[in-house]
């Protein structure tokens, strides 16, 4: 046992005096965790996948008027989106249905529109605006009651006005603007019809509600000057009315409508990219069918998680990065195997006392060890990133990350010894190694996501020893599941059968390559 | 096979440090070792010579348990080298012709590495480290990597890391290849200091001088076969062209070379004749300098006059060259 020990730690201590090796196993996993992970967690392949299939719950009661507005109604819009590449919809009666259909993998996510939701579209398919005539002038040839009245009839199937009698009601409004469903106010300024009747520039007022577009406001203003302008030509005057600038501003004090909301839930397990990508596409395609004129109707979705919380690019790409870095052991794990064997080590140390298992075995403890002490560091170099890791129990996880990531480095040491005598020497063992590293970081979820791959390569990655520990770590770190969640126990499973059988090969190879 | 049988042994056991018997290797057609027998006494220095590719290496490796025989056995210091690994370790220390250690370990963590491998205690481990150090010249680099160390400090340092347990039976493995003149003498002085220790020294070398000053006993191995052992003395006397004798006669010249004539007809005379142009007279004969007195004797029996006589003694090479058809680096 003391011999065993001095072993480890004379392997340690090989490792720290040297910095290649301390650069090769820290610095290139941090290098691959900021640059590599970040870059293939957000590549968006979707072009190249089949279809998402999404859930579709409509829990509005009210109907807008098909007649009217057909792009209001919710089936209208099931229709669209469904037509979309990409997007498979599944209508489900309840959350609950689609609950439980995404976690039996029917679908990744689903969306849930609110009660109203039809019903406030075509509240707020008119832009409402008050008028108020702000003009004490009088005129004999041009009437304010008539011009609001051809307002009125020619704008009705996009402005709703509503005439305010007097300056109180006026101040009112403008006062607690929020109180009202005005999208704005239109002002007929002092001298209106004196400029008219004298073939003067005049102008008008627009006070809007804050936040609303600049596209919004110019179209509004452009349709009001443009008709107001056309009106009183033809009744013979002269003037060009206009709407400057310091008359055209925000209320003070006002504040934009709350928007109706829908919410678009996702399993944690959908990565970030595709979430993007489906978000994209209903948010998209519900704006170009709602707004499909320029009225602009707010609505809002806010972005759930079917089960736990939302997680961050980082957080969900986390236990795959964390896997990345201990897969470099392999590589250092075979240079040091195959060097040792080229340098004469192994025959000096067996004219020892030594005894073969504790030159395997400290070399399989010692380099779990570097693992450990290199996941150390990744996580804390992800932390500060902003990783949050799902938990439910921190023991739970703490003791699942340690059993997943042991199990996961013995896997790659059996690895290192099996393919020892394949590469022969380090030189070779050290660009070669990259043959089995890359195959099996790219194809088991380590950096891109499973969900981007087409249905062969994912029936490929389902037999990877590294697939078991990425779905072992996202359970734990991910789904906050305990170690003793089936899925997380049955990959953990595989992976120690894995493990074994290539380390009972790979010992029996590397025993004879030791001669 | 010419074996010296003034030092064949029998018996006493416990007077042997390593018998090899029958022993055989084979990788698949090459027969590296093959069916090859000695031993070795006690505090004996055991010169083990061979072109490359003779099977040295090979039989080291199964002396040390790192390869096992085919066929035959081996026994050091009395232990089978394939039944008792342990115990004949604990007796063998090899110093490999590669320097083999931790380059990133300094000199003293080396030894104390090494040392630690064959479970000595603490305190007698650290003393007999400091105590190896010294005696090789490395105090001033105890502390500094084995990567930092010249040519020569590291042959130094592969060689104590070899005696760190204090073995018996030592397997030198070229020892000085490639080193300066000083620090070869410093490792043959070392070898010296074993050697009057009782240290049972198993010594391969290309260097014939070094052979030949260090080695009680040598055995000559080719194509995996002994084809000579003996002492340097013996075998230098009994294989090769032997002593040349370089002899200036002054007398008639049909008498001088009648009286060659007549010393070819002896047994230990391998070859004589006149060179005309250099006008000496040129004899070839094993133990020629032994036999200088009984050479002479037959020119000035016969009425000439030898003025002048230089000696060329017959060297491990030449018996090398005359066993194995070439030289020992070819």
């Amino acid at each position: 046992m003391k011999r065993f020990l001095i072993l480890v730690k004379k392997n340690l201590l090989r490792f720290i005096r040297n910095p290649k090796t301390i650069g090769f196993l820290i610095l290139i996993p941090i290098i691959y965790y900021l640059l590599l992970g970040f870059i293939f967690g957000g590549i968006d392949f979707s072009d190249n996948t089949s279809s998402y299939e999404i859930g579709w719950i409509d829990n509005d009661t009210t109907r807008a008027n098909y007649v009217m507005h057909p792009n209001y109604n919710l089936d209208y819009i099931y229709n669209i989106t469904n037509e979309i590449d990409g997007i498979n919809l599944i209508n489900y009666s309840s959350i609950g249905n689609a609950k439980d259909a995404s976690l039996d993998g029917t679908i990744i996510s689903y969306v849930v529109f609110p009660d109203g939701f039809e019903s406030y579209l075509e509240n707020r398919s008119l832009v409402n605006i008050a008028f108020w005539n702000n003009d004490t002038s009088s005129s004999t040839n041009y009437s304010v009651i008539d011009f609001y009245i051809s307002l009125v009839s020619t704008t009705a199937n996009i402005f709703k006005f509503t005439y305010i009698p007097d300056s109180g009601t006026a101040n009112t409004i403008i006062m607690n603007f929020d109180e009202y469903e005005y999208d704005g106010m239109l002002i007929l300024n002092q001298d209106f019809l004196y400029g008219l009747d004298n073939d003067l520039n005049i102008n008008m007022s627009y006070l809007f509600r804050n936040g609303t577009s600049i596209s919004k406001n110019y179209y509004i203003t452009g349709m009001v000057l443009s008709l107001t302008n056309n009106y009183f030509h033809i009744l013979g005057a002269n003037s060009n009315i206009t709407i400057p600038e310091q008359y055209n501003y925000d209320i003070l004090g006002s504040t934009q409508f709350t928007p109706i909301s829908y919410d678009l839930y996702f399993l944690q397990t959908v990565s970030p990219a595709i979430q993007a990508t489906i978000e994209n596409i209903i948010v998209q395609v519900l704006s170009a069918v709602i707004n499909n004129n320029p009225t602009e109707i707010e609505i809002d979705h806010e972005k759930k998680s079917i089960v736990g919380i939302v997680v961050n690019n980082i957080t969900f790409s986390a236990p795959g990065y964390l896997l990345y870095g201990p897969m470099t052991i392999l590589s250092f794990a075979l240079v040091i195997l195959t060097g040792e064997k080229k340098e004469g080590i192994y025959k000096r140390l067996s004219s020892t006392e030594v005894k073969n298992w504790e030159m395997i075995l400290s070399s399989i403890v010692s380099n779990i060890m570097l693992v450990f002490m290199q996941f150390g560091i990744g996580a804390l170099i992800l932390s500060l990133f902003g990783w949050n890791p799902v938990v439910n129990s921190v023991f739970d996880a703490l003791f699942g990350v340690i059993l997943t990531i042991f199990l996961f480095s013995f896997l790659l040491l059996a690895l290192a010894f099996a393919f020892a005598p394949v590469f022969k020497d380090p030189d070779s063992a050290g660009g070669g190694v990259w043959i089995i590293i890359i195959p099996l970081a790219m194809v088991s979820g380590i950096f891109v996501p499973l969900e981007l791959f087409g249905e062969f390569m994912k029936n490929i990655a389902a037999w990877l020893p590294t697939r078991f520990a990425v779905v072992a770590l996202q359970n734990i770190l991910l789904n906050g599941q305990s170690l003793f969640y089936p899925e997380t126990l049955i990959n953990l499973g595989l992976l120690t059968l894995y493990s074994t059988i290539i380390f009972i090969i790979g010992i029996r190879a590397f025993n004879k390559f030791k001669k | 096979m010419l074996i010296d049988k003034n030092l064949m042994m029998t018996g006493d056991r416990n007077n042997i440090a390593i018998e090899v018997i029958k022993l055989k290797k084979y990788f698949e057609e090459v027969k590296a070792v093959d069916d090859i027998s000695f031993k070795i006494r006690r505090g004996e220095c055991f010169g083990f010579l061979g072109p490359n590719g003779a099977g040295k290496t090979t039989t080291i490796n199964i002396l040390s348990c790192y390869l096992k025989p085919d066929d035959g056995t081996a026994y050091i210091a009395g232990f089978d080298v394939v039944k008792e690994h342990k115990e004949v370790k604990k007796n063998i220390g090899i110093v490999p012709q590669e320097n083999i250690f931790y380059n990133e370990l300094t000199v003293y963590e080396n030894l104390k590495f090494f040392g630690k491998m064959y479970t000595i205690d603490s305190e007698l481990l650290k003393r007999r480290s400091n105590n190896l150090i010294a005696k090789v010249g490395l105090e001033e680099k105890k502390k500094v990597k084995a990567e930092k160390l010249s040519g020569g400090m590291k042959r130094r340092l592969n060689l104590i890391i070899g005696l760190v347990h204090d073995p018996d039976i030592l397997f030198l493995d070229e020892p000085t290849a490639g080193l300066d003149p000083q620090t070869r003498r410093l490792i043959w002085d070392y070898i010296f200091e074993l050697k009057s220790r009782n240290k049972t020294i198993f010594l391969t070398t290309h260097y014939m001088d070094e052979a030949d000053v260090l080695s009680d006993r040598l055995a000559i191995i080719d194509h995996g076969k002994i084809i000579a052992e003996g002492s340097p003395e013996y075998l230098k006397e009994t294989i090769g062209r032997g002593d040349l004798l370089n002899l200036k006669i002054e007398g008639a010249k049909s008498t001088l070379l009648q009286s060659i004539e007549e010393l070819k007809a002896y047994e230990y005379v391998l070859d004589a004749f006149y060179l005309k142009e250099e006008m000496i007279t040129r004899v070839s004969a094993m133990d020629g300098i032994g036999k200088i007195g009984k050479i002479l004797k037959i020119f000035t029996q016969n009425g000439l006059q030898v003025v002048d006589v230089e000696v060329q003694r017959n060297s491990l090479e030449n018996v090398f060259l005359a066993l194995t058809g070439r030289s020992l680096r070819e």
